[in-house]
């Protein structure tokens, strides 16, 4: 007797399936969005806006509220380090949120640039990411961002002798973060 | 419970665990950099030194150097030949010799020192210098000696005479001590009137007294010993030395180089310079020195250092670099070397310069300092230090 209700159910259920569009269900539900303050946020490194070579600038502006950056570099020929340009920030407020993050390159950097490298350090002038500039995708993942702690980005550029002076170009990245590692970011 | 319930429920506990797996949150925050290259504001210039030849990059922004060190004899006086006048020389008067004088000509030659003087006495003793610092050479000496080309006259009043001249040098330390000293009698007489014409004298020196690398000064000195005697005049004297030239040379044991290897030039800002040695590789025994000087001349970084083929050090101090007027250059990369005869040094080396602490560049430079093949001849001595036209058959 009971095994013939489960079989009826099962068949009810088989017609619905086999039926399509016969019937539409709607199941209500509310979302609700409480939009918080950034818990991860750019900062200028202590080199931001200071002169460069030859009395060029290395601007860095941020976000309204630090959510995006923008960096102007003036790198020549052979090899150039940027020291210092910008700060990633994972404040001591609210107090244990530790987070894990990687960099995506949206717009990599082309020829005649033989390398480009975007680096970051922790506290102790640690080597925790670096990222190809010049390769598009999701890279470092995860590389962990704990509570109160600011990371420095140093920029590096290869330009070979020899080749003409190229005009600008940008690189676009996202900095990805979540609080879990388990899946990589899309 | 039932079977079937017990199924749903594990069904739907399974679906959860699904969900809470695989359901998170990622904060995508965007940034872009803008790169905008420049031409380089330093670069690097060749060296005019002899024996140097250099191959810069496309940008001046690389360089390889190709060095010949040379065992060839070398001066290390200043305005030996007095040509360019009396500088860098100081007299020392004596109490008889006491004038000095530089003349553009004299007794039929140019850029001449006269040390003259007098008096009237019976023994009389007297020595009058003039002198200039010189550095001892790094390298390691073989022979050194002083060539002086010289013309006393005298006249001598009395009615015996006995009479000797003397000429040489001396070398003192910063401390006045005589480390070394030659002088000659070059005349000895009883006659009442000297005239010697021009002469050369070279007198060896005790290389083993000098510490290399170390200041020191050089006297050329005239000396006179007098014994005039009269019965009835007052005896007397009037002596004049006057050089021609009096140069210092010194012959290396090895082949060597001293001088710039290359220059470097920045004309927008100043900028923290210094020299990495990356890695090096040696045939034979080597020494090497490598520095930096700004174009003042007066402010040198430490050393790369490499002695007997060991590096000692592998890296300058930082030096800085400034924008220069037309006609100058901002720094030096100077280069002392003495390498084993048919040996041979290869430096590969980093040149970094930084701005403040927000950006660095990096050159690479490659010197490579060789003693030549077939070098063989004989060290010649250049009594002439400018240019002189040949004789043309008519």
């Amino acid at each position: 007797m009971r095994s013939s209700r489960l079989i009826t159910i099962l068949a009810i259920l088989a017609l619905f399936g086999l039926v399509g569009t016969a019937v539409f269900v709607y199941l209500p539900g509310n979302i609700t969005v409480s939009p918080v303050a950034p818990p991860v946020y750019f900062a200028n490194g202590s080199n931001a806006n200071q002169a460069g070579l030859a009395g060029n600038t290395m601007t860095v502006s941020l976000g309204a509220n630090q959510s995006s950056f923008n960096v102007t570099l003036q790198p020549t020929y052979q090899k150039t380090y940027f020291h210092d340009i910008l700060r990633i920030v994972n404040p001591a407020a609210p107090a244990g949120d530790n987070y894990f993050f990687a960099i995506k390159v949206i717009t990599p950097l082309g020829a005649p640039y033989t390398q480009a490298r975007m680096l970051i350090y922790d506290n102790a002038n640690n080597l925790v990411l670096s990222v190809d500039l010049k390769t598009a995708g999701v890279q470092g993942w995860p590389t962990s961002l704990p509570d109160n702690t600011q990371y420095r980005v140093d920029f590096e550029f290869i330009l070979p002798e020899g080749v003409t002076l190229p005009a600008s170009a940008t690189i676009q990245v996202e900095l990805v973060y979540s609080p879990q590692n388990a899946v990589t970011p899309p | 419970m039932n079977r079937f319930h017990v199924f749903l429920s594990t069904i739907f506990i399974f679906f959860l665990l699904i969900i809470q797996t695989t359901a998170s949150v990622y904060t995508y925050i965007p940034g872009n950099s803008t790169v905008s290259p420049i031409s380089p504001d330093v670069i690097f210039v060749p060296s005019s030194s002899l024996g140097v030849s250099s191959t810069l990059g496309q940008n001046r922004t690389s360089a390889t150097v190709n060095i010949k060190a040379s065992a060839t004899t070398q001066e290390i006086t200043t305005n030996g030949y007095f040509d360019a006048g009396p500088s860098p020389w100081i007299f020392i008067p004596g109490t008889y010799i006491n004038r000095g004088f530089w003349y553009p000509s004299l007794y039929g030659r140019t850029g001449v020192v006269s040390l003259s003087g007098g008096g009237t006495g019976i023994f009389i003793s007297d020595r009058a210098s003039i002198y200039q610092q010189i550095t001892w050479p790094s390298f390691t000496v073989g022979s050194a000696d002083v060539n002086i080309s010289y013309y006393i006259l005298a006249n001598l009043t009395a009615d015996i005479i006995s009479a000797q001249f003397r000429i040489g040098y001396r070398i003192l330390d910063q401390a006045n001590n005589v480390v070394t000293s030659n002088v000659q009698t070059v005349v000895s007489t009883s006659s009442t009137t000297v005239n010697t014409g021009w002469n050369v004298i070279v007198l060896p020196i005790n290389t083993a007294a000098l510490t290399p690398g170390t200041n020191y000064n050089l006297h050329i000195v005239v000396e006179i010993s007098l014994f005039l005697f009269s019965f009835r005049i007052t005896p007397r004297f009037e002596v004049e030395y006057a050089l021609d030239w009096s140069i210092l040379t010194v012959s290396p044991l090895n082949p060597v180089f001293q001088g710039p290897a290359i220059h470097m030039n920045t004309t927008l800002s100043s900028y923290n310079v210094s020299v990495i040695l990356n890695s090096f590789s040696t045939v034979g025994n080597v020494d090497v020195k490598l520095w930096l000087r700004n174009h003042t001349n007066t402010v040198d970084s430490t050393a790369i250092e490499i002695q007997n083929s060991v590096l000692i050090s592998s890296q300058t101090s930082e030096l800085i670099m400034a924008p220069v007027p037309l006609g100058y250059l901002s720094l030096d990369i100077l280069v002392e070397a003495e390498i084993q005869a048919g040996g041979s040094v290869t430096l590969n080396l980093t040149v970094k310069y930084r701005f403040e602490d927000g950006v660095y560049v990096e050159y690479p430079l490659t010197i490579v300092i060789v003693d030549p093949p077939n070098r063989g001849g004989n060290n010649v001595i250049f009594y002439y230090d400018k240019p002189i036209p040949l004789v043309r058959r008519s």
